[in-house]
């Protein structure tokens, strides 16, 4: 056994020898585009110069996207009025979510940052091609990399609140079209309590790590499995007051793994592209009885949600030419949800989701395009759902788009102990202009006006312990999102954005819950040689939550403002720092719960 | 009615036939490639050579005694058939065709092909609206005289990538590859590599 290791390893590195030995040829053809308040890109490079420590934190620096974090619902985010229920997350190609939570979603800041190659926000509904979950927008995460070349890596990290992190990634180059990647990451950090004036502190651990096989050629893909824990010590929630307060020994844990495969067969008709994952998650809420004991865990908790996702995608292009282009496609969503209570197993449900769609896109001449969708979606044996999508593009920079959308109820939504097995779906239609100006080479500037009606809308009603999820109330949200991108010297670029909403429940008469009115941010990055540095301002504005006693209070807003730094000792060789929240400003994120305050972290990035 | 229909099929089929027949049977107007090296390949005994790191990576030409004497063998080949079976892929890339052709080492070469005439192409609109960048991984055909005979596609990311590359090395030009004092046709692997800024 060990001599067909070695002799594996002494194969594996001829074949690399061999490839270093081949002679090869380039040439490079550059270009820049400049993301707009429809559509952000951020690409690798621009996620190791932010040097930021997670991906929400991107987000909110570069695409205005506001994210919020609760005791139990690690972050929450909001495009154009809808929640983490009206936004898909699909990683690597396949839609990436726990699917026994209440909006289908999960902890963004679980995945490793530094194993991101590149993300895509689409903003606006976009369910014609992702389905239901995809109301307000898409966020599209790349890790797979373009091109395969064996390095071995290595990031340290450490810093306030005995923060440490590391991550460790291999790629092993077969030849040029055919790897394998290995990835581990770890991080261990004791968080500021987020109490008011508490000194306590929660430990927060995170563990994940994939590997993937990968090629190219006539029929590319990859196969890929991964998985991510994260156990955190959590504060508690009161019942009555709506406050948090802090705990012993309330362990929350999340596990997921995950398997999933991509395959695009190029020289077969119709360019077939398959899809297909199977995803399991565990949460559990650990928090035994206390002495004396707590009024809000009398008898000790010991929960368990379990979940089982399972997709396939196929999509096609019948027909590519010059001015028309046609795809069209098949999904299926397989859900289960099980909920164990101190062992006994109150829910056991699954769903399932069968969707149907095409898309027309003609350009008549060049910056002129109209784009026509549409989607039928099965949901267990309830009616068919038919959605549409319409997109005008004139003289290039002009945008007009009216697409309608529905999200099926989550299975939490469902069937949990505040669940609501008669639930329908939620329905809206979108509008949206954007308008672009290409100000100079120098200069962008995007601006979106956008509205949405949604009806049959899903939310909690009720106070504990009656609460019931209901398809109660209709809201419409108007506002303006605003991207402007400026490049003052060769190695500097400046981004501004800025959104106003008013997402208002109408049934209610009052703002929805947690969506600022205000948001945005300035981020100015520059490099030198060999150092790169950056400084951002992220900002919110007033927003209403559920306070004292479940009744409406208004938070503040806030403005936080962070630092990179990095120097590029070598190619391979980096040292760098990130300072977070330098003004220490401890805002309310949620209601009673206060977000980190400052807290700064220096590292280093080898490559072998 | 049956019967007119059948042969007006019939007579289809008899014009294809004889189009197919008449295209295969024109003489291609250019000039024989003769041997080809493949210097998308490397034998393990050559890539074990130490001999073989002299080689530059990016656009080198080997010094005229590079040659090793732990050659690999070179075997001559006769390709006409390369010309007759370019096919087009998906990729708007046309195939060799010669998958059959014997390996031949590029350890005799004593100079690599060397850019004379180097095309960069437009970034495709489509590729920009998308925000799409990444290698263009082909393998093109040098003839004796330095001109670009095929290009395949091995690898891209699309979105008009792959095609706009083909389009770019088809109008390249290049000092040939020499094998002694003979220029020589080669294959080689060229990276066409489409960077967008986004901002």
């Amino acid at each position: 056994m060990k001599y067909s290791v070695l002799l594996a390893s002494l194969l594996v590195a001829t074949v690399a020898s061999a490839q270093e030995a081949i002679p090869s040829f380039e040439t490079v053809v550059e270009d820049v585009v400049f993301n707009t308040s429809n559509k952000v890109i951020i690409d690798e490079k621009t996620i190791k110069e932010s040097r930021a420590p997670n991906i929400t934190s991107l987000l909110s620096s570069q695409a205005n996207v506001t994210v919020v974090s609760t005791a139990f619902q690690p972050n929450s985010i909001f495009i154009r009025g809808g929640d983490s229920s009206h936004v898909m997350i699909i990683v690597d190609g396949v839609p990436f979510y726990d699917a026994s939570t209440i909006q289908r979603t999960f902890n963004l800041n679980s995945l490793d940052i530094k194993s991101v190659r590149r993300i895509e926000i689409i903003k606006g509904g976009q369910t014609v091609l992702y389905g239901g979950q995809a109301l307000s927008g898409v966020i599209k995460i790349d890790t797979i990399p373009q091109e395969f070349k064996t390095k071995t890596g290595l990031q340290v990290q450490a810093g306030t609140q005995n923060f440490r992190d590391v991550t460790a990634v291999h790629t092993e180059a077969l030849d040029e079209t055919h790897a394998f990647l290995m990835r581990g990451h770890g991080s261990w950090k004791d968080s500021r309590s987020p109490v008011e004036d508490s000194d306590k502190s929660y430990a927060q651990n995170n563990w994940n790590g994939d590997a993937a096989y990968a090629w190219k050629g006539s029929v590319e893909g990859h196969v890929k499995g991964s998985f991510l824990q994260d156990l955190n010590n959590s504060p508690g929630s009161d019942r009555a007051s709506n406050r948090i307060y802090d705990t012993e020994g309330f362990e929350t844990y999340t596990r997921q793994t995950a398997a999933s495969a991509h395959l695009k067969f190029n020289d077969i008709a119709w360019e077939p592209r398959l899809a297909m994952s199977m995803q399991n998650s565990l949460r559990k809420y650990d928090w035994p009885k206390t002495t004396p004991p707590d009024v809000n865990n009398p008898t000790g908790t010991d929960q368990r949600y379990g979940a089982n996702l399972k997709t396939a995608r196929v999509d096609f292009t019948p027909y590519k030419g010059e001015q028309l282009s046609v795809n069209g496609g098949l999904s299926y969503i397989y859900e289960d949800f099980v909920y164990r209570n101190k062992g006994t197993e109150t829910v056991n449900k699954f769903s399932e989701q069968r969707g149907l769609f095409l898309k027309t896109d003609y350009t008549w001449t060049p910056g002129f395009s109209l784009a026509v969708g549409g989607r039928l979606e099965n949901w267990d044996d309830q009616d068919p759902v038919s959605t549409y999508q319409l997109g005008l593009a004139l003289f290039e920079r002009t945008k007009l788009e009216v697409a309608s959308g529905y999200k099926i109820p989550s299975l939490f939504q469902l069937f949990s102990s505040y669940g609501n097995p008669d639930l329908k779906t939620e329905k809206a239609t979108q509008y949206s202009l954007m308008q672009e100006w290409a100000v100079s080479e120098k200069q962008n500037l995007s601006v979106t006006l956008f509205y949405a009606e949604f009806t049959d809308l899903l939310q909690i009603t009720g106070s504990f312990p009656t609460m019931k999820y209901n398809n109660v109330s209709k809201s419409k949200t108007r506002g303006v999102d605003v991207t402007y991108t400026l490049r003052p010297f060769e190695n500097g670029t400046l981004i501004a954005t800025y959104g106003y909403q008013e997402p208002r429940d109408i049934d209610n008469d009052r703002w929805l819950l947690r969506r600022p009115l205000v948001n945005g941010s300035l981020k100015y990055l520059h490099t030198l040689e060999k150092h790169t540095g950056s400084l951002e301002f992220i900002g919110a504005g007033t927003r209403t939550d559920n306070g004292f006693q479940s009744a409406p209070t208004v938070l503040p807003g806030y403005v936080t403002t962070n630092a990179a730094y990095s120097y590029a000792w070598t190619p391979d060789r980096t040292v760098f720092t990130r300072l977070n929240n330098l003004t220490n400003n401890r805002y309310q994120e949620t209601y009673s719960y206060l977000a980190d305050g400052f807290n700064a972290s220096v590292g280093a990035e080898f490559w072998f | 009615m049956k019967i007119l229909i059948a042969c007006i099929l019939f007579s289809i089929v008899l014009h294809l036939l004889a189009l197919g027949t008449l295209s295969l049977s024109t003489p291609s107007s250019q000039t024989e490639i003769g041997e080809i090296v493949d210097l998308t390949v490397v034998s393990p005994t050559t890539a074990l050579a130490p001999a073989n790191k002299v080689v530059s990576p990016k656009m080198a030409a080997l010094p005229p005694q590079a040659s090793p004497s732990s050659a690999t063998t070179a075997t001559a080949s006769s390709d006409n058939s390369a010309d007759q079976t370019s096919s087009e892929n998906s990729g708007g890339s046309e195939s060799f065709g010669d998958d059959s052709l014997p390996v031949v080492g590029w350890s005799e070469i004593t100079r690599l092909p060397k850019v004379k005439r180097e095309v960069k192409a437009q970034y495709p609109a489509e590729a920009k609206t998308a925000g799409v960048d990444g290698p263009v991984l082909l393998e093109i055909l040098i003839d004796r005289e330095g001109q670009v005979r095929q290009v395949k596609v091995i690898s891209g990311p699309g979105h008009g990538l792959n095609e706009s590359a083909v389009a770019a090395l088809k109008n390249f030009e290049f000092q040939p590859a020499f094998k002694g004092k003979e220029s020589v046709a080669v294959k080689i692997r060229y990276t066409y590599r489409f960077k967008l800024e986004v901002n």
